[in-house]
């Protein structure tokens, strides 16, 4: 670390990590939900050759983004369990300073979320691939499941760095 | 515009044997209850000072000398072996296909099921106000 430090300052190492990690969330929120709304089936059956936004939207191979969301879901965990020490020194501390209570609770009801949702993409994976009638319900309402929880953390993640970003 | 499709499976080669999956399935099933469970009961397997950058093994608290604790990573690790364990103990069990459908719905019924109990283990963050 101390040679990457006497390259770039800190705070810059941080953002850069911080920024890896918000753009592998992006790519992941896309195809959870690209995935989870060809689920709900949202396609109009009558009119199957609509042109509407979500139709084509939804109108995607689903199982083609199942290795891709675990991929994204593992990488986007590390970059966010990396950042996480730091942010319980440099950013969490002065939000306790500042009194930010509740914005603290929330984020970390989204760490508690994303492990969960990391611990789920086994069982994500298995479905995926275990395609039988009787597991296409599980498979449907756990991919919705973590889409909710991508969303959720999405949304947290950007307003803590609205809060108090790394530098600031 | 392509087909939709949810039917297909996300193997292309030989596909993975039953047993593989329901590994995996039990696996996350555990996992999930097993991270709740160190999160209540304040089991990491270790603790991580990030002001210093040290490591002691289980649980120990905020020290003057070393800053804040940091349990996350000791609860990740602990829920993994924990959840290992028993998804192997539970493969080696006889299975049926109405075991796997159960198992399958337990997934994301225990994260909804476990939502509040994770956020009433945050009460601190929502009554300091």
């Amino acid at each position: 670390m101390e040679f990457i430090y006497s390259l770039i300052p800190v705070e810059v190492f941080w953002s850069i990590l911080l920024i890896v990690h918000g753009l592998l969330s992006v790519a992941l929120l896309g195809a959870l939900t690209h995935q989870a709304f060809s689920l709900i089936k949202v396609v109009n059956r009558a009119n199957p050759q609509s042109s509407s936004v979500m139709h084509r939207f939804s109108a995607v191979q689903s199982s083609l983004y199942t290795r891709t969301v675990c991929l994204m879901w593992v990488l986007s965990f590390v970059f966010g369990g990396w950042i996480y020490s730091k942010y319980r020194i440099a950013i969490r501390i002065p939000m306790e300073q500042q009194g930010m209570w509740l914005t603290q609770g929330f984020f970390e009801l989204k760490e508690h979320l994303v492990s969960l949702g990391f611990f789920l993409l086994p069982g994500y994976y298995a479905l995926w691939n275990l395609d039988t009638h009787e597991s296409s319900k599980a498979k449907k309402y756990l991919t919705i499941t973590l889409a909710m929880i991508c969303w959720y953390s999405f949304i947290v993640g950007h307003i803590v760095n609205n809060v108090r970003g790394f530098g600031s | 515009m392509r087909e939709t499709s949810t039917s297909h499976a996300v193997s292309q080669g030989k596909p993975p044997s039953v047993k593989k999956l329901f590994f995996l399935l039990s696996f996350s099933f555990f996992a999930c209850l097993a991270y709740v469970c160190c999160d209540l009961f304040k089991l990491p397997l270790f603790t991580y000072y990030p002001a210093v950058d040290e490591y002691v093994f289980g649980f120990a608290k905020m020290t003057e000398s070393q800053g804040p604790a940091m349990y996350w990573y000791g609860w990740i690790v602990n829920a993994s072996l924990f959840a290992t364990i028993a998804a192997l103990i539970t493969t080696a069990l006889p299975l049926s296909s109405k075991t796997t459908k159960y198992i399958a719905h337990l997934l994301w019924l225990a994260v909804w099921g476990l939502l509040p109990v994770l956020f009433n283990s945050l009460n601190y963050y929502w009554t300091h106000v």
